[in-house]
């Protein structure tokens, strides 16, 4: 992201989580699935939801809703957002668990505004800003954060989930 | 850079071990030619290379060997078994060089030996000082004087003079003076009428001998060459003076050679470093050197090279093809139900090509065992001289393929039996004569497909296990009560037991039976499993059987709920029906299975699932090195074949699975990992 200027347009997906939306850059994004069962994994990290066949490779699920302090309604269709993360030695595939995939977006690096620090009940560093279009508050993701590997293996185990 | 020396290190050993094969074969036929030569190149090879990369011990070594197969093949020496073994200790050498490893004793020895027995006077041992080492490469660096003076019809000839210079410019640094004589270069080549002299000044780490080389293709009186020595050119022959003809006396042709290797010294060092380039072309200039024979030798070695590719690509292709499996699958269900015969067709053609693809795929991780095989002609040929007996060692199977993974791991329990045959299993070569044997024990080594799996048998026509023996120890240690009646096969199970042996001396090499339970436990690491054939006084058969490849393996399919479970079906050892008030009802969670109490884990519980009470619930029994334990699930599915799949960096801390599985829909499945299920501490 280094090489992006101020002025630069740039394209987001804007999603829905919760009640709150949410942008992350369409560079990161590589695909966004419908309709998919996952694989439960018994007593993996709570931030975990299960795993997925993408490709031909097993990529696990993050439970956004549990990063971001929010109720898993079960009742609604999901839709799951696999992006690319950087790792230590080579590219990895993680999912993201969210409501729905509402639009792509697109914005300058300089319209993205300080967040403020409150009425948030997550981890401010998840978030880079916001923006806002059409006079709705988009917050804008800084995905590595919020999937920084080592917050996501030392999570509690969790219990409930076969349940689902 | 460290990716060069890497290339390096992988090519000298790749090259060594060709190297062993050929001396092996040499020692049998010590008037081969061509194999001497391979040596001599083999040598040649790596000490160019060597230095370049500062090895200055093994290009010191190479340098001695080099030397020792120039006197083999110009019939000065002849190959004896002393001259082997030599070889061997340096190639040992060179390998634990190559790997980094303090071996400054044996490299003394080693350069004494040389110098004794094969009477080297210029046996020189790099010292360990960097600043000797830096001091010593300089003055390896050799200045020549070359006059190239091509006959006029030389392009008749099909030769062109500037591919010549050029060779000589990829060996070293080197200064080019052109005297057209009057015609321009250019003209000369497009008039096909060369008189132009060239005057070449060439810095470089080579010999004469290989500069020789790149003039090969031309007469004597084309060209000549002296090497400078200390600044100083070494003697008036005829040949110094047509240089001198062109200066105004040698004090003033000193001054200007001295002054343009001044020059030249510094770019040397950079020129020389590109490895890539030097090592094409010292090959190149090495197969000129040898008869047609020796080439084709070369090329068809070449046609069998195998190109290194780094196992995650691999990975990721393997991902893609059974990714397509899958979605032809998909496609099938699909056609079927749309009742298109043109289309189901199709489809069935492109599932047979996608299975096919997908063996092929598979296929790349398998390494043929021969390689694995040929190292141990070395290791039987040494340890056969070791102990005094006199072994044939036969190879058969060797394009037989398995995973390499598995190769890997099944190398030093496969050494461990064939030292076992060697030590105790062959008789004494006077012992062999005395009851009529060829006196020439009989070692074979065989492998073959058996169905999905990989047999590999060790063959000996020795003394064969004595089984009255086997029993006294196993009475004596407590194994087994005197009055117990066994078959020889029981008996021979208990050579597996931990620290059962029957020799009462245990030599150096090894101790029949002590570390045939190590043996047993790590092929069973692979999936493998262990029998023992023995007929007294007529030899042992040890056979091994290996699955093909670990990333495919048999699995029981369980279902707990919805969710479905793999376990290695090697490890299942039987499954039945129990009433869940059997299982559940007692204090302890164990159940009788075979007059025996087999603690269990319901899966259901274990995971969390929900809390369902099942009238009956199926068990399976677990068998794991002869410890038996259970799972308690609601169903078993069926057998499926499992490609196991890493679950990725997130799961580190998931200890309960290996790996998973994508099954035919597309779904995923877990492959339970039984050794951390069972546990003691996660039992408890």
């Amino acid at each position: 992201m280094s090489n992006i200027k101020l002025n630069d347009k740039i394209h987001y997906v804007n999603f829905r989580l919760g009640s709150e939306n949410f942008a992350i850059p369409v560079m990161r994004v590589l695909e966004i699935i419908q309709n998919c069962t996952l694989t439960k994994v018994p007593n993996s990290s709570i931030y975990i939801r299960g795993v997925l066949n993408f490709r031909g490779e097993i990529v696990p699920v993050i439970d956004m809703y549990e990063r971001f302090n929010m109720k898993f309604d079960e009742n609604t269709n999901k839709m799951i957002i696999i992006v690319d993360v950087e790792s230590t030695n080579n590219h990895m595939h993680i999912g993201l668990i969210v409501d729905k995939v509402m639009d792509i977006i697109e914005f300058e690096f300089k319209d993205i505004q300080k967040a403020p620090d409150m009425g948030i009940n997550y981890d401010l560093t998840f978030i880079d800003g916001f923006v806002d279009i059409n006079s709705q508050f988009i917050m804008v993701l800084n995905i590595d954060k919020v999937l920084n590997k080592s917050d996501l293996i030392e999570g509690a185990a969790r219990i409930d989930l076969m349940k689902a | 850079m460290d990716e060069f020396v890497a290339s390096f290190i992988n090519e000298a050993k790749e090259l060594i071990a060709r190297l062993e094969k050929d001396l092996l074969n040499l020692e049998k036929n010590p008037d081969n030619k061509e194999l001497i030569n391979s040596a001599f190149r083999v040598m040649h090879t790596i000490k160019g290379t060597a230095g370049m990369f500062g090895f200055e011990n093994i290009q010191h070594l190479t340098h001695e060997y080099e030397n020792l197969f120039d006197k083999v093949r110009k019939d000065e020496l002849k190959v004896t078994s002393n001259l082997i073994d030599i070889t061997f200790n340096g190639i040992d050498v060179i390998q634990a060089l190559l790997n980094n490893e303090n071996v400054a004793i044996e490299l003394t020895q080693l350069f004494n030996r040389l110098k004794n027995e094969f009477s080297f006077k210029e046996a020189i041992i790099a010292e360990n000082n960097p600043k000797v080492e830096s001091k010593n490469e300089v003055s390896r660096i050799k200045n020549y004087c070359i006059l190239f003076k091509p006959d006029k019809g030389i392009f008749e000839r099909g030769i062109d003079p500037e591919n010549t210079l050029e060779e000589l410019s990829e060996i070293g640094v080197c200064k080019t003076f052109l005297h057209e004589n009057g015609i321009p270069w250019t003209d000369q080549k497009s008039s096909k009428k060369c008189t132009t002299t060239w005057e070449i000044y060439l810095s470089t780490y080579l010999e004469a001998f290989d500069i020789e080389n790149v003039f090969m293709f031309f007469d004597k009186e084309e060209y000549g060459f002296f090497q400078l020595i200390n600044g100083v050119i070494p003697e008036k022959s005829a040949f110094v003076r047509q240089f001198i003809k062109n200066y105004s006396g040698l004090t003033a042709l000193t001054e200007h050679i001295n002054s343009i290797f001044e020059t030249l010294a510094p770019e040397i060092d950079i020129a020389v470093k590109k490895p890539g380039q030097i090592k094409a072309n010292e090959d190149d200039i090495l197969s000129d050197d040898f008869e047609k024979q020796t080439q084709q030798n070369i090329a068809h070695t070449d046609a069998n090279t195998t190109i290194n590719v780094s196992s995650v690509k691999i990975d990721e292709l393997l991902n893609l093809v059974s990714e397509l499996v899958t979605s032809t699958a998909g496609l099938q269900n699909h056609a079927k139900r749309l009742k298109d015969i043109n289309l189901f067709d199709t489809i069935e053609n492109l599932e047979k090509l996608t299975k096919q693809f997908r063996n092929n795929a598979l296929n790349l991780r398998l390494t043929p065992v021969g390689t694995l095989f040929n190292k141990f002609k070395r290791q039987v040929r040494d340890l056969s001289r070791e102990l005094k007996k006199e072994v044939d060692f036969i190879i058969e199977g060797q394009d037989t393929e398995i995973d390499k993974a598995i190769l890997k791991a099944i190398e030093s329990p496969l050494m461990h039996i064939i030292r076992n045959s060697i030590d105790h299993g062959l008789e004494f070569p006077e012992e062999r004569a005395n009851i009529g044997k060829d006196k020439q024990g009989l070692l074979k080594i065989i492998a073959f497909y058996s169905g999905a799996n990989v047999v590999i048998q060790v063959q000996d026509d020795g003394r064969g296990i004595n089984l009255d023996r086997v029993k006294e120890c196993a009475i004596q240690k407590g194994y087994i009560q005197k009055e117990e009646k066994l078959s020889d096969q029981e008996l021979l199970t208990l050579i597996m037991e931990p620290g059962f042996t029957t020799s009462e001396n245990v030599t150096m090499v090894s101790g029949r039976g002590v570390g045939m339970d190590v043996v047993k436990r790590e092929l069973s690491k692979v999936s493998g499993s262990l029998e023992i054939d023995t007929e007294k006084g007529l030899g042992t058969y040890i056979t091994l059987k290996l699955p093909t490849t670990l990333s495919i393996i048999d699995t029981l399919m369980l279902q707990v709920e919805n969710s479905v479970f793999l376990i290695p079906l090697l490890e299942v050892e039987y499954c039945f029906q129990e009433k869940s008030s059997v299982l559940f009802d007692q204090s302890n969670s164990c159940i009788r299975y075979k007059d025996e109490m087999v603690p269990f884990i319901s899966l259901r519980e274990k995971f969390h699932l929900p809390d369902k009470k099942n009238e009956n619930e199926m068990v399976v029994i677990i068998n794991k090195f002869h410890q038996r334990y259970a799972l308690v699930v609601d169903k078993i599915v069926g057998q499926q074949q499992t490609v196991i799949k890493n679950l990725g960096e997130l799961f580190v801390k998931q200890p309960y699975f290996s790996g998973g599985n994508i099954m035919v829909d597309g779904k995923l499945a877990l492959i339970l990992d039984s050794n951390y299920l069972f546990n003691k501490n996660v039992l408890a």
